[in-house]
């Protein structure tokens, strides 16, 4: 009976994997992001292009919304790069770098994002992966 | 935040390949928007193939110009309130029925935000059935996941012309998601709109709880895209009385004018519009285009 029920939910996998366009959302800001709401916005989609070096991090995204967006971050150390970027809405850890890299600098496919971003000109941008 | 010239950046950055950056004491962010020469911009990248809502575009404009059909000569739009969908609720809740519970009276005054939002439309909607299920992996199903699949194969009801809502708790930021009119005959199972139970008139979700995630959710799957959808080039979301947009608006951003390029650009962005993502409070109207748009989409691809 179990064996038949995991079946029919793997079945349910690879038809939701097969049918996974077309849907459209509606996001909320992320109590983390801390900027006056009237000056937010953000880009939702797949990383369609990545460079990550000692002192940079670049990302071109394909978003949901079919536009092309591009973002660089440049800083001076790893530890100030993470207070920018979140996994799934958590602060990212240094081990999430595997969940969205198969080797370091080479982003794995299929990788989502949300970047956040605030018009003030001092608020950081924040990037949420999303791998998908 | 600082724009950078779009080819300044790539210059930038395909540099990089070449010359090992060195220590940079500035933090710097750069974002530029999408162009039509976004294709010379990608740094040895594919060159993107032609997106899949221009395909849809063009078939849903083949289906419609033809005599009786929207668009075509002897076609009239229906007239407002003229066509009632029926409403199959079914609320989620979590296994021990503690959370995400939803009463008679906060899904009938869902349905009167509906009718209210969609009262310049041909569209009414009435409550044919709520169901309720206690089910952990469904209460916090997300978008495009096996629990989905799962939860609408035992829960849809209906046709194409049939309105299902699940209100679950997703989680990862969502309020919402639905599907689009012209998908259901491809997937009629996953056809339908998932909410959050708590965006509900009434409900925690603040800014977000004044029943218009499910007005929003409603427009997509009545074949409305984000206002924002494009930026400010092309088509954008293919309504002609929708200014374009950069990239989605919260908050009530009053005056902003993000785009002063491209065939849409006229006029102040449409923060007031049901299909960006504003707060619910600012949100109160669907253009005539949009309401046009959605009489012939649903006519064609949903019979209604």
């Amino acid at each position: 009976m179990k064996l038949r029920s995991n079946a029919a939910l793997l079945i349910l996998m690879l038809l939701s994997f097969l049918f996974e366009i077309s849907a459209q959302e509606r996001l909320m800001v992320p109590t983390y992001f801390n900027c006056k709401r009237d000056l937010v916005t953000s880009w939702t989609g797949v990383v369609s292009n990545y460079i990550r070096h000692t002192n940079m991090l670049y990302l071109e995204v394909s978003t949901d919304a079919n536009t092309i967006e591009h973002i660089l971050l440049k800083f001076d150390s790893q530890e100030e790069l993470l207070m920018q970027l979140y996994m799934t809405d958590l602060h990212f850890k240094k081990s999430d770098w595997r969940k969205i890299e198969s080797e370091k600098g080479v982003l794995r496919n299929e990788i989502g994002v949300t970047v956040w971003l605030c018009d003030d000109k001092n608020t950081k941008a924040l990037i949420n992966w999303l791998p998908r | 935040m600082k724009f950078i010239p779009a080819t300044s950046l790539i210059t930038f950055v395909c540099s990089l390949l070449v010359f090992p950056m060195t220590s940079n004491s500035q933090n710097q962010n750069a974002f530029e928007h999408a162009n039509e020469n976004a294709a010379f911009l990608r740094c040895g990248t594919k060159t993107p193939t032609e997106n899949e809502a221009a395909l849809k575009e063009r078939h849903f404009n083949n289906l419609r110009g033809k005599p009786n059909k929207p668009g075509g000569s002897s076609y009239v739009p229906r007239a407002v309130g003229s066509i009632t969908v029926s409403v199959y609720m079914h609320v989620i809740t979590s296994s021990n029925g503690l959370e995400g519970n939803l009463s008679s009276p906060d899904i009938e005054e869902q349905i009167s935000v509906l009718n209210t939002a969609f009262s310049n439309t041909a569209f009414t909607f009435t409550l044919a059935s709520t169901d309720y299920s206690a089910n952990n992996l469904w209460y916090t199903a997300g978008h495009n996941t096996a629990a989905e699949a799962q939860m609408k194969a035992a829960l849809r009801n209906g046709d194409g012309d049939a309105l299902n809502i699940y209100t679950n708790n997703m989680g990862g930021g969502l309020l919402g998601w639905a599907t689009f009119p012209s998908d259901y005959a491809a997937n009629p199972v996953n056809d339908g709109i998932v909410v959050l139970f708590s965006s509900f008139p009434g409900g925690s979700a603040s800014p977000y709880n004044e029943g218009d995630t499910a007005t929003h959710e409603v427009g997509h799957w009545l074949g409305l895209y984000h206002t924002f959808q494009g930026g400010c080039g092309g088509s954008g979301d293919f309504v002609n009385d929708t200014p374009a947009e950069r990239s989605p608006a919260y908050g009530c951003p009053i005056g902003r004018d993000s785009c002063t390029k491209g065939k849409k650009a006229a006029g102040v962005d449409p923060i007031y519009n049901f299909m960006d993502y504003t707060d619910d409070s600012c949100m109160f109207e669907f253009s005539v285009g949009q309401a046009l748009r959605s009489d012939e989409q649903s006519l064609i691809y949903r019979g209604l």
